[in-house]
């Protein structure tokens, strides 16, 4: 009996116009929007362009360090170009920021104008630039660059100077520190510094996991005799309301459960980095989908109104969660977690971001594992609510 | 309409002392109710007179307040499996899956009671023919018409052969070709040993199908019978006219003495009658005057109707509230 309510279970959910748009189609569509609107930030280079350069000291006095601290600094975020047969080969490199080479100033100013670079730095007592005026955004950057070097540079001579004078004491490896200022900053800076922007991209993926509430509400209308004719017709029929509850339940929540999956899948396919521990990821989203359908069969089964009511709980509630998640706001997730710690506790959505994030970033799996055990409890909670509010048999109206 | 094919003897649906409240109102009020094994039931009444109320209480649907419920002589329960098995529901509402074909809406409520997929092929088969449905048996519902959506509405409740079914306004918005074809199916049902509960607005559709009725109004049954004891309990009574002429005043005495007459008068030719009780008092009179070698030239009799029973009875038409 369970196999034919099954069967007819998979026809009527899949086939259900709908559902194919709201629960199947969407979550990819809102996958491939929100990849296109929000991709660039998951790119080391923010999407800028590399900017090619051309040093020029501006006369021979000009101090070789000098010269050299520049290249280490833009070297930073880009590389050395180089000569070759009279032309300057500069790198394909697409994670380079900048790429540069040392020249005379009136070549590099015949490269401005033959549009083979797109600024060229004067190294004197102060740096300057010329900027090729088509590459106007190269302006803003350098700017922002060469504003960044020139108070490093500051910082350190004040700090070189007061090491000289006794006023504070030298690191033991000073020496080092002079021959090269910026050995302080490692590189894994910038990778670590996007990922409070990379919490849009977990929040996302949770939401897709999180959003087929409707499908768990969909399951207690099918079976309750006052919330649709087909239910009153089944509730007839000489089948335990458990029987009926499995055989619409599991059709709808095997459909999600492998969706989430291709969910995940396609973000694969978009090419966005959730780390690659693909089978634990897929774990979480498998909870994070099962929490959605009992949060569903929660709702439909202790609100036993019409549709309105559990449709606004069902778009509302993944919102809430993904909004707290930080998927509108990253900060948001911060502020949840400090100042209303029982949302952030519960949201089974900020759980599945959180297990994300420690699936990225973290060093072990203990906070990944918390998140499956609250999502765990999170389920069994609903599941509990379920039970109690379906296991009537006679109505007061149907 | 007495019919041989319902057993007095046998009691298919049995309501005692029936009582369900929703907080201050009323919805079924101390009603009883017996059910015999091959008739057709009608239940009348007004929107909410509780005819509804009282087919939920009766499939175990609903929690009543007060009295028992039983079903082939058992107590009905929500777990009455064995009893359920027996009961086909035809919901006034169009109760099937837009996203499945006729044949797979009829084979998904049928299997809810038959397994056996080689049985329910045939029952399938043979309910399709019953509602001429078989040229549609692959159209998803949204490509059918109105009428044809009712069919398979009552397929669906009948396909599995139950003994018990209850039929919750079945004709509502079909064309007259349609309702024909219903109603005579559901006296088809009937003749195959099915006991009917039927429910409806239109008084016609009881007259013709319901070996007996009840008239219910504020969750009370006000009169029950067959359509002629109803008819005959009612204080209206038959009206006969009669065209004939040179009438004797001899014989429109012998008229007015007849102990069935109420009333009479005789002015230019127009005899008109009106008979003390109940109808069908036509004949007599006719007898009468062709006895007496006077014919006709025009005859016009009318009967109470179950609409003006009701009316006397509720106060209300009946469908005027459908």
């Amino acid at each position: 009996m369970l196999r034919h309510l099954l069967k007819y279970g998979f026809k009527t959910y899949v086939r259900n116009r709908p559902n194919l748009i709201w629960n199947i189609v969407f979550p990819f569509a809102y996958l491939a929007i929100f990849f296109m609107a929000l991709f660039s930030l998951s790119d080391t280079n923010s999407g800028l362009d590399t900017i090619h350069l051309a040093l020029v000291p501006g006369h021979a006095a000009v101090e070789r360090s000098e010269v050299d601290g520049l290249k280490t600094f833009l070297a930073f975020a880009g590389e050395e170009g180089s000569w070759q047969d009279e032309e300057i080969i500069f790198s394909n490199n697409e994670e380079s920021l900048f790429v540069f080479v040392e020249g005379e100033e009136s070549e590099a100013t015949t490269w401005l104008e033959e549009d083979k670079i797109d600024a060229m730095i004067l190294i004197d007592d102060e740096l300057s630039f010329k900027v090729n005026p088509i590459r106007r955004i190269a302006a803003t950057v350098l700017h922002e660059a060469l504003s960044s070097y020139e108070r490093m540079s500051t910082t350190q001579e004040v700090l070189t100077a007061g090491y000289a004078e006794g006023k504070f004491t030298p690191p033991a490896d000073v020496a080092e520190v002079e021959a090269n200022r910026f050995l302080g900053i490692v590189k894994e800076g910038r990778s670590k510094a996007i990922l409070s922007e990379f919490i849009f991209f977990f929040a996302a993926l949770a939401y897709v996991s999180f959003f087929p509430i409707s499908s768990g509400t969909d399951v207690i209308e099918s079976i309750e005799p006052g919330q649709s004719p087909q239910a009153l017709r089944k509730a007839v029929a000489p089948l335990s309301k458990w029987t009926h509850f499995f055989g619409a339940l599991i059709p709808r929540w095997l459909t999600h459960l492998l969706l989430v999956v291709l969910a995940y899948g396609f973000t694969q396919v978009l090419g966005i980095d959730y780390g690659g521990d693909h089978l634990r990821i897929i774990a979480l989203l498998l909870l994070g989908t099962s929490a959605a359908i009992f949060t569903g069969t929660a709702i439909g089964s202790l609100v036993p109104t019409g549709q309105g009511p559990k449709v606004a709980l069902s778009i509302s509630l993944p919102l809430l969660f993904a909004m707290a998640s930080g998927m509108m706001a990253s900060e948001l997730h911060t502020l949840v977690m400090q100042y209303v710690p029982w949302l952030h506790n519960i949201n089974p959505l900020g759980r599945v971001t959180n297990g994300l994030h420690a699936l990225y970033a973290g060093t072990d799996l203990s906070r990944y594992i918390a998140q499956l055990q609250g999502l765990g409890i999170y389920i069994a909670v609903c599941f509990a609510l379920t039970l109690l509010g379906i296991r009537r048999t006679r109505y007061e109206s149907v | 309409m007495p019919n041989n094919l319902v057993n007095n003897t046998l009691i298919d649906v049995e309501v005692k002392d029936l009582v369900k409240r929703y907080k201050e109102l009323v919805a079924v009020d101390h009603l009883s109710l017996n059910i015999k094994r091959g008739e057709i039931f009608g239940l009348l009444g007004p929107n909410g007179s509780g005819k509804s109320t009282l087919i939920n209480c009766i499939l175990a649907l609903l929690r009543f307040d007060q009295g028992e419920v039983k079903i082939f002589g058992e107590t009905m329960t929500p777990q009455s499996y064995d009893i359920k098995q027996q009961i086909g529901l035809v919901p006034q509402e169009i109760s099937v899956y837009k996203e499945l074909s006729v044949y797979d809406n009829i084979d998904y409520f049928c299997g809810l009671y038959v397994e056996d997929k080689a049985t329910r092929r045939r029952y399938i088969s043979e309910v399709l023919d019953f509602v001429q449905l078989n040229d549609f048996k692959t159209f998803l519902p949204r490509k059918l018409s109105g009428g044809l959506l009712r069919r398979l509405n009552l397929a669906c409740g009948i396909a599995h052969k139950p003994r018990l079914i209850f039929l919750d306004e079945p004709t509502v918005a079909v064309d007259p070709q349609t309702r024909n074809r219903i109603l005579e199916g559901i006296k088809q049902l009937r003749n195959e040993g099915s006991t009917i509960i039927y429910t409806t607005h239109y008084m016609e559709e009881v007259e013709f199908l319901c070996d007996r009725l009840a008239i219910l109004d504020h969750g009370k049954i006000l009169v029950s019978g067959s359509n002629d004891e109803i008819i005959a309990m009612s204080s209206i009574s038959e009206s006969i006219k009669i065209v004939v002429y040179n009438l004797p005043d001899s014989l429109v005495e012998r008229l007015q003495s007849n102990p069935s007459v109420d009333s009479l008068s005789y002015q230019e030719g127009n005899l008109n009658l009106t008979m003390k009780q109940g109808g069908n008092n036509l004949l007599a009179v006719l007898q009468i005057l062709t006895e007496a070698g006077f014919t006709p030239v025009s005859v016009t009799s009318e009967n109470p109707t179950l609409n003006d029973v009701f009316l006397e009875i509720t106060g209300k038409e009946l469908r005027d509230h459908a």
